[in-house]
């Protein structure tokens, strides 16, 4: 496979199974310099898809270039690359100079324990803290993994939920090193399960559902893409069945049924002028509205529909 | 590599398991010293079958097997050996420095109730070379098997216990056949030939024959470690 003009990592038609648990399925992407984020709920394949793009493990079926070469032998790969893995262990009885610095050494940095207290630094550690990673806190240990991950200063950073653990400071303070990272030129992958944490990361998006590739692009139109479906939304009032009349001739709601003492399913295709239109319909009406729930609403549900939208 | 070094010994010796074989050791010692103080026309040969059941068949292959299963395996375990393995160093490297940091700790722990047996046992110069030269190869040889074994099964210190139990100081002692393929029994006869002594039980192979194989099985022991870390999925 010929790699496409100025990306630096390609996957074709990769799949991943484990004996009968289908973690990947035909992903095809191109990932090139700057932020991308990786999108997609918890069990989608992204921990899988990250760890086949380090060589951590070899695809069941198709191919993977990381330069051009395959990371799962290239140590001019491991040269060019960084890593936060997903699990939070970190080796006992050391603290985070030596870790970073070991990191540094087999890097073949010329002067890894200065490189480490740069890294350790600009993860806004102290350098100096003799005190053990198995004291740290889970968001301390996290940016120690990210201190690691950049004490080389590698072209291809690939970090698997980097964000999980810290608090909004830290994460705030993270997103902008990966943010000012990929703005200098580097690959940066990040993936997460939080749409809001990638809204902040990245304009570039690649979602993953179920082990496909359910959308990929600017986040503005994945965000759309989110928005754009079926919406079905539980409502409870002091009258369902004078609401349900009022809503039937509305132009926002497609179906209304009656679902139980006082209560009511309707969906909807037009979510954003329905939450404006129902409550003025309400007080026409002279109704209370008890419950507004949305019944579709987790990242699960919406990623599902996107897989069945992309295949349909 | 001296880091990586560093923080292998670091995590392989705990406060538990230094205690503990301290104590074996302690063990092997006070029974040395009873031969000195019941036994004194036969203490060469008592204390040549004690160094033989208590510290080649027992004592070396369960220190070995605690600490070499742990230094990769542990780090495979438990998710550390990414940090590891996503370096841009030779595999076979990592395995050298894995063995010499297991070896670092085994040694001493091994060589000096040994040597301190044949102090308080008032036994010849003798022993005490043979029982040096046999500790230091069997610890190549068990700590290369074994960091390869730690690497690759899961559990691997309780099933390398039953091997250690059952085979090496078991079923390797029941004739010539099973004690060949038997690390203990090189280690054995290598001690019984440079401590010119009869060795119960030993399989009586020449004393360069003994020393080839233990180096072959070491070497053996560390390339197939080295493919298996190569070839790992790692988590």
């Amino acid at each position: 496979m010929s790699q496409q003009q100025g990306s630096l990592i390609e996957i074709n038609k990769v799949a991943k199974w484990f004996g009968e648990v289908v973690a990947l399925s035909g992903v095809t992407v191109s990932i090139g310099p700057g932020l991308t984020a990786l999108l997609g709920p918890n069990g989608a394949g992204k921990s899988s898809l990250i760890r086949i793009l380090c060589g951590l493990t070899s695809p069941s079926q198709g191919s993977v270039r990381v330069m051009g070469m395959d990371p799962r032998t290239s140590n001019d790969v491991r040269r060019q690359l960084g890593v936060v893995p997903q699990n939070e262990k970190l080796p006992p009885g050391v603290n985070a100079l030596e870790f970073v610095a070991m990191a540094g050494a087999l890097q073949g940095l010329p002067d890894p324990g200065g490189a480490a207290r740069t890294a350790i630094e600009t993860v806004e550690l102290d350098p100096d803290d003799k005190r053990h990673l198995s004291s740290y806190s889970k968001g301390m240990r996290q940016r120690v993994k990210i201190a690691q991950a950049i004490v080389h200063e590698p072209r291809i950073l690939i970090l698997d939920e980097p964000l999980n653990g810290l608090d909004p400071r830290q994460r705030s303070r993270m997103a902008q090193l990966f943010i000012r990272l990929g703005a200098e030129g580097r690959c940066v992958l990040v993936s997460s399960h939080v749409l809001e944490e990638v809204q902040e990361l990245s304009s570039t998006v690649l979602v993953l559902a179920e082990g496909k590739l359910a959308a990929e692009g600017d986040f503005h139109a994945i965000r759309q893409l989110l928005d754009d479906r079926p919406h079905r939304i539980r409502l409870r009032s002091s009258d369902p069945l004078k609401l349900a009349s009022g809503l039937m001739g509305s132009a926002t709601v497609s179906a209304v049924q009656t679902a139980g003492e006082n209560a009511l399913i309707i969906d909807t295709w037009t979510v954003t002028p329905f939450r404006h239109r129902l409550p003025r319909l309400a007080q026409e009406l002279g109704i209370h509205l008890l419950e507004i729930a949305p019944l579709d609403d987790d990242l699960e549900s919406v990623f599902r529909y996107l897989v069945g939208r992309r295949s349909a | 590599m001296i880091a990586l070094y560093r923080i292998m010994l670091r995590t392989s010796v705990t406060r538990g398991r230094l205690i503990a074989f301290l104590a074996g050791g302690a063990l092997l010692d006070l029974i040395a010293y009873s031969i000195r103080v019941s036994d004194f026309n036969g203490r060469e040969v008592d204390t040549f079958a004690l160094l033989d059941l208590a510290a080649l068949a027992l004592y070396v292959p369960v220190v070995a097997l605690v600490f070499s299963t742990s230094s990769l395996g542990d780090l495979a375990q438990d998710g550390t050996l990414v940090y590891v393995w996503l370096r841009p160093v030779a595999r076979w490297k990592v395995v050298l420095v894995a063995l010499a940091a297991t070896l670092t700790v085994t040694l001493p722990l091994t060589l000096g109730p040994s040597w301190l047996a044949v102090l308080l046992s008032g036994a010849s110069d003798k022993a005490f070379w043979a029982i040096t030269a046999s500790v230091v190869l069997a610890n190549l040889a068990y700590c290369a098997v074994f960091t390869g074994f730690g690497l690759r099964v899961r559990h691997a210190l309780i099933i390398g216990l039953g091997y250690v139990v059952l085979w090496e100081a078991g079923i390797a002692s029941l004739g010539k056949g099973p004690a060949a393929i038997s690390i203990r029994h090189y280690a054995e006869s290598l001690f019984a030939h440079i401590g010119n002594q009869t060795v119960p039980g030993a399989l009586e192979a020449d004393q360069w024959p003994s020393v080839i194989v233990l180096v072959a099985v070491t070497v053996a022991g560390v390339v197939l470690t080295t493919v298996l870390l190569t070839r790992q999925d790692v988590a």
